[in-house]
């Protein structure tokens, strides 16, 4: 898609570059320079094996991408200013950086001809940045509706949202694994009518002042400089005081900005947020009603995850099935009338080890395998969910796992040159 | 490219003892009129074209040119030499209106390796709109309302939320960007007819290919789409037509989920006819999760999925 652009109505905040770095309760900022990121010249550049990383002192790492506006609302910067504004001031992770693109997702680029997640996977590999957010606004009929997106990288989806337990002793601490899906999300559909989305560009339009005091009747004493790198040096209730690099400071409202229409888009940044704190503290992102299922999905199997770890095993597998059940019945993967569930088969493959981790800690816990009466159930669970979404690598390799153990040597020789296969096209998930 | 020039001499000395040994062979072959003939004929109607000239060259030099006559058919006697090894002759048809087309003809010992050699030219106004890319959908001439001052760019801003409505959700499930869809803008694409539909798909090995017009309804406008595949089945088009569109801004043209499943549809039938059954998979659950279950998107994802290698896997009995 060519965007067709309407005016610009916020051309300093349009470059943008956020570089921040929050260091304990936010208060050292690191020195480094920041420059806004062309998507179009990063990716020259990471052709050209010239690209260089931005903001490397920051352990989190956060892109946000200009929200494409084929349409000409006007509003591609203003939402994304939102959102990088947001992910700066109240961010759950101590050390965060904002990683500000600008350009045209849906123009093919490359070889390739690389738009939208694709385009947006070599960006954030190189950079070392765990999740993007980017989105798509669209004019309706009596207003916009915006479409926004959270991609993670799938180093972040390795490090952070893979999971593996092991089989008992006597069945070889045989490996299972699971990784949360979907890596790329719908976080939400917004649609607002046309009044609403002028009062979002109204909001964003302000972010760039900066106060002599926590004050909304303090004098402007300073605006965010074109592409200037700036930090956060305090918080005081719904007041942050940011730092500019080169010299500068002021104070600006942290909370109590996006509120009305506006308040409901702040669940795509905490949604962005809370996967990080996730990593780093192990809190749950909040399941917000204004999430997409895909978001939801995401959140639920982070949950079942939680519950399959904690050390109480006590109904634990019925609390993980009643969360996965409505994603995945245990009827679906042959149901052929049933719209797969978000992510494909992740959640069914979830579910289905989530019927084998409790009977195989109390199996450990005798010195005992598992019957293969219960291997063959969920090997059935898994071979079904497979045709569905065919080149799942978890399930694949899951399959390949029980199907040994199982003695069933052809079908395991299959699940594995499947799993290979899907690894080798790049379409593995 | 850098080019060095050799004084002529020094040039001679080089190239002599080895440009001389082809020349001798030549000189001891035997030479005979090789007949290369065949057809040519309007990619899109199929119907024979007169007036064509058929060039043919070997090692930039013309060796035979001829005019086709009302049937199509051309006929080339070559002058060549007699060798038992193969040798290769071009073949390249010029005609106005039409684009280019060449071949390569294999001659061997005097016989050329096919007894008749068929070209289907397309005209200039479908040239730009041929796909580079495995899955294509061409979004052909879309009529603007008559109410409309200018074109409006409906093609063209069709093309683009087609783009963006495709990719976004199939992207999810990874396919390669080898294998999703891109979608061409050819306003200049515009069949004569509804039987020609399916015929220009074919000519531009589009996957799907879409025609419309906006009808006015009240004081906004519909565009009513036709949709055909190269793989279609025979017959009319398939129509779909989007939500009324307001005329005063027609950059909210939105051809709506409806108008997707066709398209989607098409695509599917690609999938499978390639035999990439993983992908037709991946790509019918894409779409279910766009359109909801629609039973002539599920029939395609069903047939696709009775195809694939996982179907071994799964246990006789039911797993019990």
């Amino acid at each position: 898609m060519t965007a067709r652009r309407g005016p610009c109505r916020l051309p300093h905040l349009a470059v943008w570059l956020l570089a921040l770095l929050v260091m304990l309760g936010g208060i050292s900022p690191g020195a480094f320079a920041g420059m806004p990121l062309d998507i179009e010249k990063e990716l020259q550049l990471l052709r050209d094996g010239q690209a260089r990383l931005h903001l490397g002192g920051s352990r989190y790492r956060f892109a946000v991408f200009t929200f494409e506006d084929p349409d000409g609302t006007g509003l591609g910067n203003a939402l994304a200013t939102l959102l990088a504004n947001d992910l700066l001031m109240n961010g759950k992770v101590d050390s965060r950086g904002i990683l500000r693109y600008v350009g045209d997702l849906g123009s093919a680029s490359g070889e390739r001809q690389l738009r939208y997640f694709d385009k947006i996977e070599p960006l954030i590999e190189s950079q070392g940045v765990q999740v993007a957010v980017w989105g798509v606004i669209r004019r309706t009929e009596s207003g916009v509706m915006i479409d926004s997106y959270t991609q993670l990288s799938p180093a972040a989806m390795r490090e952070a949202f893979s999971y593996t337990f092991r089989l008992p002793r006597e069945m070889e601490r045989a490996p299972l694994v699971h990784r949360i899906g979907p890596s790329r999300l719908l976080t939400q559909r917004l649609t607002l009518a046309a009044a609403q989305a002028e009062a979002l560009a109204g909001i964003a339009a302000r972010l760039d002042e900066l106060r002599a005091a926590p004050s909304d009747s303090a004098p402007v004493v300073a605006r965010l400089p074109l592409g200037r790198v700036h930090y956060l040096l305090e918080k005081q209730g719904d007041w942050a005081r940011v730092g500019i690099e080169g010299g500068g400071e002021g104070w600006q409202r942290a909370s109590g900005t996006c509120v009305g229409a506006c308040a409901p888009l702040l669940a795509v940044s905490r949604f962005a947020s809370g996967l990080m704190s996730y990593d780093d503290r192990g809190w749950l992102p909040e399941r917000n009603s204004a999430l997409a299922d895909d978001a939801k999905a995401f959140i639920d199997q982070l949950q079942v995850v939680e519950i399959l770890n904690r050390a109480s095993p006590d109904r634990a597998e019925a609390e993980a099935l009643r969360i996965l059940d409505p994603w995945c019945p245990a009827a679906s993967a042959s149901d052929s009338e049933a719209a797969p569930p978000p992510g494909g088969a992740a959640l069914c493959n979830l579910r289905a080890l989530a019927r084998l981790v409790i009977p195989s800690r109390e199996a450990a816990a005798r010195h005992l395998p598992l019957e293969q009466k219960q291997l063959r159930a969920v090997a059935q669970q898994l071979a079904l969910a497979s045709q569905s979404d065919p080149r799942h690598v978890p399930t694949l390799k899951n399959l390949a796992t029980l199907f040994r153990l199982l003695s069933d040597t052809n079908r395991a020789k299959l699940a594995g040159r499947l799993a290979d296969e899907a690894a080798a096209t790049g379409a593995a998930r | 490219m850098q080019l060095t020039w050799f004084p002529v001499e020094t040039c001679r000395a080089r190239l002599f003892p080895l440009a001389g040994v082809p020349a001798m062979l030549l000189a001891l072959a035997a030479w005979a009129e090789t007949n290369v003939s065949g057809s040519v004929k309007d990619a899109i109607t199929g119907q024979p074209l007169a007036g064509v000239q058929v060039s043919a060259t070997r090692a930039a030099t013309l060796l035979a040119t001829g005019i086709t006559g009302s049937d199509g058919v051309f006929q080339l006697f070559v002058d060549f030499p007699i060798q038992p090894q193969p040798q290769m002759l071009g073949l390249a048809t010029a005609k106005e209106g039409y684009g280019v087309s060449s071949q390569q003809v294999i001659v061997t010992a005097g016989r050329t390796s096919l007894h008749s050699y068929r070209f289907n030219l397309l005209r200039n106004e479908a040239q730009d709109c041929v796909p580079t890319w495995a899955r294509t959908v061409v979004v052909g001439h879309v009529r603007p309302p008559t109410a409309a001052t200018g074109d409006l760019g409906l093609s063209q801003r069709i093309g683009e939320v087609l783009q963006y409505d495709l990719l976004s959700e199939v992207q999810k499930t990874h396919l390669p960007p080898e294998q999703q869809p891109v979608v061409l803008p050819c306003p200049k694409a515009q069949p004569r007819n509804l039987m020609e539909h399916a015929d220009w798909a074919r000519a531009l090995k589009a996957d799907a290919f879409l025609v419309g017009s906006a009808e006015p309804v009240d004081r906004k406008f519909r565009v009513d789409l036709q949709v055909s595949s190269q793989y279609g089945e025979p017959g009319l088009p398939q129509p779909a037509s989007t939500q009324p569109l307001n005329l005063d801004r027609p950059e909210s043209a939105d051809i709506g989920r409806a108008a997707l499943t066709p398209i989607m549809r098409a695509l599917l039938k690609a999938y499978q006819k390639d035999r990439r059954f993983a992908e037709c998979v991946e790509f019918a659950v894409a779409a279910q999760r766009v359109l909801g279950v629609k039973p002539e998107i599920n029939k395609l994802y069903l047939d696709c999925k009775a195809q694939l290698p996982n179907q071994g896997l799964i246990l006789s009995g039911g797993g019990q």
